[in-house]
């Protein structure tokens, strides 16, 4: 159904629809300012305390990355928490988590970006090359781990600024942040798929 | 609350949870220390993750009266967390980027206990998902008593109850079929989760079995198999012949030349024995080709077949060119293992036995010395074929990615003009299609440094014969007719010793192409007929859904216990914003998915145990995503009845207000529509997919956003066409244009996996703040045309 501009504007101007009618609204995006925003977090698995200082105060908050897997700094969207741990509406975004003053850019990526960042991988153990399956075991910023591929050229993907996504067979994904600043023995490991 | 009361007769020791996962012995004590020991905890399962999000062993374990959290981590085990069960008020499963969160309601505050990856989010999110059914009906109740401590507070009478609950029975805390269903997801061999999307594990292809199972293939072709296998060896034996003549013309014939007749007479026989090889070579090459097609064929209907018995979860689960590439590739792959590879493999172990024992025979010494380094070469290669391997994989991955790129270009060529990014695409073909060069060059010029450096080391041998050989000659242990025939002979062994050393691998590919066919094959169709299924020739049309509940995934739920009841013959709309599970309901009365829990009754029957071929038969879909073959229009209006006469499709078409515009195309009823109907417009492909339904002549019709795409006038001719055609038959239609639905005897508006309002159109708008009201005001305000149920 397409509507006639008129209507959108009669609309939008508020003339049109009576007292009690719904009204139509479009999607907007509430850019949120970082230097407005405060974050409470006293540790551990406790909520975050968000407030956008002058307007409102969340007193839990969940967040969700817009680009958790090419651009997870950026982008980050900030929803009210509802009762049951649900999402419940969204506050706004906040463009770059860098604005922010440590110890609230802590919150957020320790707190709310637990689940969603992927491990950095710091050092390729080992690499087996098995048939038609390749193991790995790397340690990460999140501890050593082990995985496994199938495919690997799906699961081994070289983007823009030497970064490597390394994907296993459950779509598990964790991140080479720079293949050229890893040790020699880790770069001779990945060298052998690349 | 009742918990499950008769637990199966286990020793007090196994608990329950995954294949792999073995619950350590200070997880265990831990856990004892809390209550929480089998058989009264119902599972006790391991994640990855820990709560932080770092990678750990995190124990979840759920009893009958207690919950708790244990992490370890190189250090003894430790309880993280633990509440009673009954201050849990509720359970979810939250899907984060990477896993998943279960948060559990524990006494009003929500906490997150758990995170896990994603290869364990299905379990977790069955997890959640019993915990909360177990728990609701205390939620409700801890409701319902909020509800009337406020009603109090605020004076007003208790409000009534608004329907007592049938009486169902308390639900109970119990994993067995969860864990049941996880069983399905790991390898049953070794426990480890299958991929994603596949039922191959990768790390235990059964090669025994899947051997046998290819060859069973190969069943109907025994004899002309054995037959090739025949011609094969007599090759062998064959080429085995002419050494032996040389040795003869060298030792005896050429000696003087009074031998002259000796002479002829081994030219001949050696044109005979050419003569017989290749004829040979010829008849088992015809043969070859002849029982290789056969096989690939049959391998192929077999998986076209099965594929079409799968229901829908299967095709939406898997990507259309894998499914190809299983049919096609992976089929001739296997055919290329049962005609050439199984009588190679033969066949060279005969030359290596044959040859070998040829050799020691002629000559011990020189014998022991070219066969003691053999093993050596099977080993050597054995390593630079690894070495090259890992090349072409590479190079064979990069090609498959060119031409699934090259896929996806072509059939998206209209949106690539569209937005004029001819130029990019064509860039970025030639990256994929560069990369792909640089890895096929490279693997092949690994390969072809690295094969004749091979084959130097490997022939060297050869010179220790020659030089060895002469001085057997010169002791006159040996001929030098026979130190020619050696070479010769040493010639022949080198090819099937090096091959040797690829068969494993060989093997391997075609067995785990096999094993990918196999799956198809092997893969129950979810929708089957039971056994005792029932025909029900004639349907009346009286449809009931009762507290339907199903997901797609199953740890999301889109329908949540959605009732309906459609007495035989009533038209109703369903209407609903987008994503409200719609479809979902439609697809789940044609069974094209199986509810999870509740049931969907046609005449009383649950459509689980109707004949699925009468349940198809007698409804009609019109959907919403219409699907047209490469065909003639004509074709596509009897795909369902292909036995309809001309007339039957022209009155049809007419019904569906297509006949007009399908008269003005110059090849009329015989237009080929192109590749998924791509030469018609949307209307016109909506009007064709009516017309299908139309002449299919279904007991319950269903249209789903059958009209959208039509202008009002068409529209309103095809309403009064299938206001005719709607009499007396039980019709669902969905639209957005709530126009479209003025027909209809009654409207459902769905909301959220539940039916949150029914009733005439008048009856809906009497609300106060109804949602058909909602909505029916927003169309109006901005159509301004009140059409909506002719009032
Ligand atoms: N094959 C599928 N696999 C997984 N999820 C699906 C699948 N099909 C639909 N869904 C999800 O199920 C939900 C309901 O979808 P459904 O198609 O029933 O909506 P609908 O009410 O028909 O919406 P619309 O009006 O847009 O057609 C959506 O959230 C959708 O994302
Ligand atoms: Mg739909």
């Amino acid at each position: 159904m397409v509507a006639r501009p008129e209507d959108a504007e009669a609309l939008a101007s508020g003339e049109k629809p009576a007292e009690g009618k719904p009204k139509v609204k479009a999607e907007t995006v509430n850019w949120l300012d970082a230097a407005k925003l405060l974050f409470l977090w006293p540790g551990g698995t406790a909520p975050v305390r968000m407030t956008i200082e002058g307007e409102k105060s969340f007193l839990r908050v969940y967040a969700a990355y817009a680009f958790p897997h090419s651009d997870p700094q950026r982008f980050i969207q900030f929803f009210e928490g509802k009762p049951d741990g649900g999402r419940g509406d969204v506050i706004g975004i906040l463009e770059d988590s860098k604005q922010l003053s440590e110890s609230a850019r802590k919150a957020v990526e320790e707190a709310l970006g637990r689940g969603y960042v992927v491990p950095k991988v710091k050092r390729i153990v080992e690499v087996r090359d098995r048939r038609w399956l390749v193991q790995w075991i790397v340690e990460t910023d999140r501890g050593i781990v082990e995985f496994e591929m199938n495919d690997i050229y799906e699961q081994i993907q070289v983007q823009l600024h030497n970064r490597v996504m390394l994907i296993d067979v459950h779509g598990n994904r964790y991140e080479i942040q720079d293949m050229t600043k890893l040790d020699p023995e880790s770069l001779a490991f990945l060298n052998r798929f690349l | 609350m009742i918990l499950k009361k008769d637990t199966p007769p286990e020793p007090a020791s196994e608990w329950r949870t995954v294949s792999l996962q073995r619950v350590p012995e200070d997880v265990a004590r831990t856990l004892a220390s809390h209550g929480l020991r089998p058989p009264s905890c119902q599972i006790c399962v391991q994640s990855k993750m820990r709560l932080d999000g770092r990678f750990g062993e995190c124990w979840l374990a759920v009893g009958s009266e207690q919950i708790a959290v244990v992490v370890r981590n190189g250090h003894p085990a430790q309880v993280a967390w633990t509440t009673p069960l009954n201050h849990v008020m509720g359970a979810r499963s939250q899907s984060v980027t990477g896993g998943g969160v279960l948060i559990l309601d524990v006494a009003g505050q929500p906490e997150e206990v758990l995170r896990y990856d994603s290869g364990q989010a299905s379990l977790f999110g069955g997890i959640a998902g019993q915990i909360d059914k177990f728990v609701a009906p205390k939620r409700e109740e801890k409701k319902k008593r909020e509800a009337a401590k406020r009603a109090a507070e605020e004076g007003k009478p208790p409000e009534p109850e608004a329907k007592p609950e049938k009486a169902s029975a308390p639900p109970v805390l119990n994993f067995d079929e969860l864990l049941a269903k996880q069983r399905d997801l790991l390898c049953g061999e070794c426990g480890r989760a299958y991929p994603k999307n596949s039922k191959v594990c990768p790390f235990c292809i059964k090669r025994g079995n899947t051997m046998l199972r290819i060859l069973k293939f190969a069943g109907p072709y025994k004899k002309q198999i054995a037959a090739m296998g025949g011609l094969m060896i007599f090759e062998m034996v064959l080429n085995l012949v002419p050494p032996q003549i040389m040795r003869i013309v060298v030792d005896r014939a050429l000696i003087s030349d009074s031998r002259s007749g000796l002479m002829l007479m081994m030219v001949v026989l050696m044109g005979l024995v050419m003569l017989l090889r290749h004829a040979t070579g010829m008849f088992q090459a015809r043969l070859g080709v002849w029982v290789g097609s056969h096989i690939t064929t049959r391998i192929q209907q077999q998986a076209f077949n099965h594929l079409q018995q799968l229901s829908m979860s299967f095709f939406t689960k898997h990507q259309t060119g894998a499914l190809m590439s299983r049919i096609n590739s992976d089929a001739r792959q296997m055919q290329g293992f049962l005609t050439e590879g199984i009588q190679y493999t033969v066949v060279n172990i005969l030359v290596i036995v044959g040859v070998s024992a040829t050799l020691l025979i002629m000559n011990p010494f020189l014998g022991f010395l070219v066969l003691v380094p053999a093993p050596l070469v099977v080993i050597i290669s054995g390593f630079v074929w690894r070495y090259l391997h890992r090349r072409w994989r590479l190079a064979y991955s990069s090609m498959s990615a060119v031409s699934a790129y090259l896929n996806d270009a072509l059939s998206g060529a209209r949106v690539i003009k569209a937005f004029g990014r001819e130029n990019d695409e064509v860039e970025r073909f030639e990256r994929k299609s560069g990369t792909a060069r640089d890895h096929m060059i490279d693997a092949e010029t690994t390969w072809q440094t690295v094969i004749p450096l091979l084959n130097m080391v490997v022939q060297s041998s050869t010179l220790l014969v020659w030089y060895f050989g002469a001085f057997e000659v010169y002791g006159g242990r040996l001929t030098l007719g026979g130190l020619m025939a050696y070479v010769s002979y040493l010639g022949m062994i080198y090819g099937p010793l090096q091959l040797l050393s690829r068969l494993n691998d060989w093997f391997t590919r075609s067995l785990t192409a096999a094993a990918r066919v196999f799956e198809i094959l092997d893969t129950e169709p979810e929708i089957k007929d039971e056994s005792a299924a029932r025909p029900m020739p004639n349907i009346q049309g009286h449809i009931e859904l009762k507290q339907v509940v199903f997901g797609y995934e199953k740890h999301t739920q889109v329908l949540k216990g959605l009732s309906l009841d459609l007495k035989p013959g009533e038209m109703i709309g369903l209407v609903g914003s987008s994503g409200a599970g719609k479809s979902t309901l439609i697809n789940l009365i044609g069974r094209l998915y199986d509810c999870d829990e509740g049931e969907i009754l046609v005449d009383g029957v649950n459509v689980k145990e109707i004949r699925v071929s009468d349940l198809r038969r007698q409804l009609g879909f019109v959907l919403q995503d219409t699907f047209l073959f490469s065909g003639t229009i004509a074709e596509n209006i009897a795909y369902a009845r292909p036995e309809a006469t001309r007339k039957e499709v022209i009155e049809a078409a007419v019904a569906a207000n297509a006949h007009e515009y399908i008269m003005k195309l110059p090849d009329g009823y015989d237009t080929v529509v192109g590749e998924r109907g791509q030469r018609l417009s949307g209307g016109e492909r909506q009007r064709i997919s009516i017309a299908r339904a139309i002449l299919h002549n279904p007991r319950i019709l269903i249209l789903d956003e059958a009209t959208s795409s039509v202008d009002t006038i068409t529209e309103a001719k095809i309403q009064l066409a299938l206001s005719n055609l709607v009499k007396g038959r039980t019709t669902i239609a969905i639209a957005h244009r709530l126009s479209t639905l003025r027909h209809a005897d009654r409207l459902v508006v769905v909301k959220d996996g539940r039916v949150a309002e029914e009733g005439t159109h008048l009856e809906l708008m009497a609300k106060e703040n109804g949602e058909y009201k909602k909505l029916v005001e927003i169309q109006t305000e901005w159509s301004r045309t009140i059409a909506i149920g002719g009032h």
